[in-house]
């Protein structure tokens, strides 16, 4: 496989989110607002990074009969680390993101990219891959927060990361006609729903054509 | 034989983690340390005044379930107060307030930072200069009065300073 393809199948063909609906979870939890969002899928693709850097360096020496528990050490380590650097920098997104960030522990993303690529590839592939991946994951939460955020207060807005006090814009299109439902849980499943239906769409349209071609 | 070395291989690789945390740990605590105080220090000024160093206090807070925080004020290496930050349940959600015991014995102050959940006009007296002067400059450990008409909220309130009596009378005395 092209290195190029490595990095591209995480961000389209196999988005975790999108297509292999992994990860769902933090996902729903998280995407209330375009900041939140952009925040976790850095907090995630750093870890994701670092986890399958390490584990493609380690996949020789580790035994196959503890590679799961050795793996999730290795995640449950980088999370706490990331974890400490939010609260020490990111204060602000720290307290919104909340229990989310020592959740990436358990998030099937990480552990799968680490199962199913990192322990039979090399560091270069496995670090395309999980840029790719990472990249896919902040892609589809920010596409979701954004609808989410647009219909459920009616703007979009975007804080700094690093100061929540830094406005980097924040626009009121029809703050009156704000439908709250979609700031709630059910929102969240309501978009994510709505979103997976066109991806699907697109798939099933592009295969066709594919098929017709032949 | 087998699973000796699966399970030194985990406690070794269990052990490099735990090293790799707390280098990180090292770092990143004094930080997250003063981001904590300095959050709260535009309130703890209001009561200490702003030349005074405040250092957060750890140290038993986990068996009180209202204190929230708690911070050592000091001037020039001597300690002069703790102040309390505590988190009571009122009538209608939670009251957030500071008290600040003095080392001379007496209730140095009283700021609340948010009631907004208290019926306004009778639970949000707690939040009233009334309250807070029948309060500040009393001795710790005095018997305070609750306020008629907002029974529940200054009963609160008082709850959450006796907690941190109890705290202080066992830590700091």
């Amino acid at each position: 496989m092209k290195k190029i393809d490595i990095l591209k199948k995480g961000i389209f063909v196999e988005n975790p989110i999108f297509i292999l609906l992994l990860g769902m979870c933090s996902a729903l939890a998280i995407t209330t607002n375009l900041t939140n969002a952009i925040g976790m899928g850095m907090a995630v693709t750093a870890v994701l990074i670092m986890s399958n850097v390490i584990i493609s360096l380690l996949r020789k020496i580790i035994p196959n009969e503890i590679r799961i528990p050795v793996f999730i050490v290795i995640i449950a380590t980088l999370v706490k680390c990331v974890q400490l650097l939010m609260n020490a920098f990111t204060p602000a997104l720290y307290e919104s993101l909340g229990v989310f960030i020592p959740l990436i522990v358990v998030n099937c993303i990480i552990l799968g990219r680490a199962e199913a690529f990192a322990s039979k590839n090399g560091v270069v592939d496995s670090l395309l891959d999980a840029i790719g991946m990472g990249v896919g994951y902040t892609l589809a939460v920010v596409i979701i927060s954004f609808f989410r955020e647009l219909i459920g207060t009616g703007g979009v807005s975007l804080y700094n990361p690093f100061n929540s006090s830094q406005v980097i814009f924040d626009i009121k299109i029809f703050a009156d006609y704000a439908v709250t439902l979609f700031t709630q849980p059910a929102g969240a499943f309501i978009t994510l729903g709505c979103i997976l239906a066109v991806v699907q769409w697109l798939k099933i349209r592009k295969s066709k054509k594919v098929e017709a071609s032949k | 034989m087998k699973i000796l070395k699966l399970a030194l291989f985990l406690a070794v690789v269990a052990g490099l983690s735990g090293a790799a945390l707390s280098a990180v740990y090292n770092v990143t605590d004094p930080i997250i340390q003063e981001a904590k105080i300095a959050s709260e220090k535009e309130n703890l000024v209001k009561i200490y005044n702003s030349g005074e160093e405040f250092k957060a206090i750890d140290t038993g807070l986990s068996d009180y379930t209202l204190l929230q925080g708690c911070y050592e004020a000091s001037s020039g290496g001597s300690v002069k107060g703790y102040v309390y930050k505590v988190s009571s349940n009122g009538y209608g959600g939670a009251i957030v307030y500071l008290i600040a015991l003095d080392k001379d014995g007496t209730y140095k102050g009283y700021e609340v930072i948010d009631c907004s959940t208290e019926t306004s006009g009778f639970g949000s007296k707690v939040g009233e200069d009334a309250f807070k002067n029948s309060i500040v400059g009393k001795n710790i450990g005095d018997s305070l009065d609750t306020i008629s008409g907002a029974t529940i909220s200054s009963t609160a309130v008082i709850n959450g300073i006796n907690e941190a009596v109890a705290h202080y009378e066992a830590n700091f005395k």
